[in-house]
């Protein structure tokens, strides 16, 4: 290497500028407000996340899984080609490296996280069962770290001899850390033979440690009863996607790295073609893999296989399946299979970003919906993430990025002495300038390519689609308002009063008799029930309950209605249900529950 | 000891032998060391749906609150649920004790545990809150209390024992024990005696090795009680080895 690369790579060594601390702050802040979030968890108990049963496990599992995944880069990237002598992996070994460590740290935090009780982690060593896939977890993923930090130091000693020598302007407390780190590297023959065959061995180590990792990793879900876990493909599946979203990482995290710090004359579009091309590779495996788990159920159409897969393919979870498919699958492969594109650093990493986009889904999809088929006939589970798994999810990111960034204002971000021996080459293709017109036109492909995706999955995540809108039909048979009471086994109730514009539609029966639905439409829609619907009256025969439960949740108020017990909720929409004559009484609406209650008043026999 | 390879070998496989017979052997101790073994049956032709036997249980056990849209009754846990099938047939559901038990089997800290008369327990002084056991219960028997649950003061007086779980707390698993504290002074179940009380006897508990189930006043005989009526476990097909028996509906459907 040209001693102006050099100075190069050391350069954000030296110094740092106003936009390093506004970047740095501003993560720090997000991981901070992560903190609180936590914090909140903490003293409140789970009850503050989305999380309830039968979906136990959310977003923390998720981005467990997804960032674990990520640590697959330096495996990849540095122990195989490593191993099989690739020339041109040399300066991106460090950051490959780097990306391993920080996201097993990050990603392992997320399951303490997410525990009812995090002052009991210690629990899982000091009360370790060894049959459980948790505790192969634990074991495979301290292995992991341990072994995947070695690895990234070694390769490290010599660059930090550099620093020690050449960053005269280091801080008393960075000088002591470079004099200390470099273990007294002088760069003998002697210590650089013990070294590299040091390397060679942790490179060698860290492959089936990190397949080991991701395997046990899906069989904390494939060992369980679960249809859409259940699964032998699991590991294969769990492994391939942690190398599929690895080589996005690196892809993304280089080329962040390259523009900021100005590292075109190491990092050159041959990185990003080669990647790339491994990418597509991996990108092929991961869709093969995602057709070999759906092929089978979706065959043999086992009733709880078909609940999950109608469940992903058409139902609730659809928009991010297919978002998945096109625009984190086939997307990617196109752009990273045609010359055109393939040869080009900007649509490598737009790729890359669209590839890591779809393999978090695709976490999300096995986790929550997985979670919400249940094995007898029961109701399908909901899950919502609240605003705490949220901040949580995105401090873990900005906290991932925070530890990136500050490890490059510490340690070269690319092996000074391995690209050294290198041969570097001209890079045979092109090593694309951001231009306007680049970004303009690269910015509208990338806005359909997301559009495309988006489209599929807005319809399924509007606020408040939680539902699919009831068919007035099940309510019963249709009948004129003042003969219904001749269907019935109870004598009808009419409200005398109603709200400003809502005006009775139909009165329906149920055909045992036991339940007269009262529709009415108006100026506010009830999104559960399709368009016109703005109001909805039930009574029900009642026998076996004569009033409200004993215990009520927070947000129902214990409400009268002409002497009779009953509770209201206030929100959108609102109800009232009272007791009353035998029977039960609904009233939903989306208007003040105040209102409701004059309604409700206002009722009398027909 | 000095550590030579032909030892570290042996220790590795002999290790990996015990490792595999465990499984092995939960499913061979099919009685206790009193030659106990617990049943729960269920006669759906008497149940009549009442829920008087969730009523009870939630009294004795003080059950914590279930959340939004989780399975409940009366806004609290439903430990046994009672569950309308259709063709006026109720169906009550409680923990199916399984004796190869899934929720036990992935506990990463044996804070779900087999007592020694083979009640699936759970030490809320160990449990770290992972929820594997409610993601492993194929019955979705399993139960979280995702905040402090509202405590009475004598709730509070109780010292806590994994024989009732009492006093409750946030962030464990929770489950149905049998009513562990009575069966071992010899009653059976609360929701046992409120079913009979009731006046329905659908509820029996009992010890299959000694043939006898009560219903909280009259013992009779299991094998007299299940002869002839088709009974089954629920989902036995899971393997999970479940410890109660039902007995369908006589003739059928209405």
């Amino acid at each position: 290497m040209e001693d102006s690369d050099a100075q190069a790579v050391l350069a954000p060594l030296r110094w740092h500028g106003p936009r390093f601390y506004l970047l740095a702050s501003s993560l720090l802040a997000l991981v901070l407000w992560g903190g609180y979030a936590f914090y909140v968890e903490y003293a409140q108990g789970l009850v503050v996340t989305g999380m309830r049963t039968p979906v136990s496990w959310g977003l923390n599992i998720v981005n467990f899984v997804y960032i674990i995944a990520i640590s697959m880069s330096g495996t990849i990237i540095s122990g195989i080609l490593r191993l099989t002598n690739v020339g041109w992996r040399t300066p991106i070994t460090r950051i490959a490296e780097s990306i391993t460590v920080m996201a097993v740290i990050v990603g392992a935090l997320f399951p303490l996280l997410d525990l009812g009780r995090p002052e009991r982690g210690l629990n899982l060593i000091v009360y370790a069962r060894l049959q459980s896939p948790i505790t192969w977890d634990t074991i495979a993923i301290g292995t992991y770290f341990v072994a995947s930090l070695v690895y990234l130091y070694l390769p490290l000693i010599p660059d930090i001899a550099i620093c020690r020598d050449s960053i005269p302007e280091a801080s008393g407390l960075r000088k002591w850390v470079y004099r200390n780190m470099s273990l007294g590297w002088a760069g003998s023959p002697r210590q650089e033979r013990t070294l590299k065959r040091s390397i060679k061995i942790m490179a060698v180590l860290v492959i089936p440690l990190a397949v080991s990792v991701h395997s046990a990793l899906s069989w904390v879900f494939s060992n369980t009863l679960r249809d859409a876990w259940h699964s032998t493909v699991f590991p294969p599946f769990f492994v391939g996607g942690a190398i599929f979203s690895g080589l996005a990482t690196i892809i993304i995290v280089m080329y962040f790295f390259r523009r900021a710090y100005h590292l075109e004359g190491q990092i050159t579009g041959r990185h990003f073609v080669n990647l790339g091309r491994l990418m597509l590779v991996a990108d092929l495996a991961m869709i093969y893999l995602t057709v070999s788990e759906y092929m089978a159920p979706s065959y043999v159409g086992e009733t709880a296989s078909l609940q999950y897969l109608s469940l992903i393919f058409t139902g609730q979870y659809a928009g991010y399946f297919w978002f998945m498919m096109v625009s984190g699958f086939l997307v990617p492969a196109f752009l990273t299979a045609f010359p055109r594109t393939a040869r080009n650093a900007d649509w490598v990493f737009l790729a890359a970003v669209l590839v890591d986009v779809g393999m978090w889904l695709e976490r999300y999809l096995i986790v929550v919906p997985g979670l919400a088929v249940p094995q007898l006939q029961y109701p399908v589970g909901q899950y919502a993430p609240s605003w705490v798994d949220v901040s949580m999810t995105v401090a873990g990111l900005a906290g991932l990025a925070l530890l990136l960034l500050l490890f490059s204002r510490l340690f070269p971000i690319v092996s000074l002495w391995e690209t050294k021996d290198a041969e570097t080459g001209a890079a045979p293709v092109r090593a694309s300038a951001f231009t306007r017109r680049d970004f303009l036109r690269n910015g509208v492909v990338a806005a359909a390519g997301l559009a495309v995706g988006l489209g599929s999955f807005m319809p399924y995540s509007l606020p408040g689609r939680r539902w699919a809108p009831v068919e007035l039909s099940a309510l019963g048979e249709a009948v004129p308002p003042t003969s219904a009471g001749s269907h019935l086994e109870f004598s009808p109730m009419l409200p005398g009063y109603l709200p400003a514009g809502v005006v009775l539609k139909e009165a329906r029966v149920a055909s045992d008799g036991k339940m007269l639905t009262l529709v009415y439409s108006g100026p506010i829609p009830l999104e559960t029930y399709g368009h016109d619907i703005a109001m909805v009256l039930f009574q029900v025969k009642e026998t076996a309950i004569e009033g409200p439960p004993g215990y009520l949740p927070s947000n129902l108020v214990r409400t009268r209605v002409n002497g009779s017990e009953g509770f209201a909720e206030q929100g959108e929409p609102s109800q009232i249900q009272w007791w009353a004559g035998g029977r039960r009484c609904v009233l939903v609406a989306d208007l003040p529950v105040a209102e409701l209650g004059k309604v409700a008043a206002s009722m009398g026999e027909a | 000891m000095k550590v030579t390879r032909r030892r570290f070998i042996a220790g590795t496989a002999m290790t990996g032998i015990a490792l595999g017979l465990e499984p092995a052997r939960s499913f061979a101790q099919q009685t206790d060391e009193q030659g106990r073994m617990y049943v729960f049956v269920i006669d759906l032709d008497r149940c009549d749906g009442c829920r008087k036997c969730t009523e009870a249980c939630q009294t004795e056990m003080y059950v914590p609150p279930a959340w939004g849209g989780e399975l409940q009754y009366d806004g609290r846990q439903p430990w046994i649920q009672v569950f309308d099938v259709g063709g006026g047939v109720s169906m009550p559901i409680p923990c199916q004790n399984c004796q190869n038990a899934p929720c036990a089997k992935v506990c990463p800290v044996g804070a779900t545990y087999y007592s020694e008369d083979h009640i699936v327990l759970i030490d809320q002084n160990r449990c770290i809150g992972c929820r594997y056991c409610l993601a492993a219960c194929p019955y979705q028997r399993r139960f979280f209390n995702w905040s402090d649950p509202p405590m009475t003061e004598q709730e509070k007086e109780i010292p806590y024992s994994p024989d009732y779980n009492i006093p409750h707390r946030k962030g464990v698993a929770e489950k149905c024990i049998w009513c562990r504290h009575r069966t071992k002074m010899g009653m059976v179940p609360a929701c046992v005696e409120a079913c009979r009380k009731a006046g329905m006897s659908a509820l029996w508990f009992g010890d299959a090795s000694q043939d006898t189930v009560s219903d909280g006043e009259q013992t009779v005989s299991l094998s007299a009680l299940l002869k002839g009526r088709g009974a089954y476990h629920l989902k036995d097909e899971f393997g999970t080895l479940p410890s109660v028996i039902y007995l369908p509906p006589k003739g059928g459907v209405s």
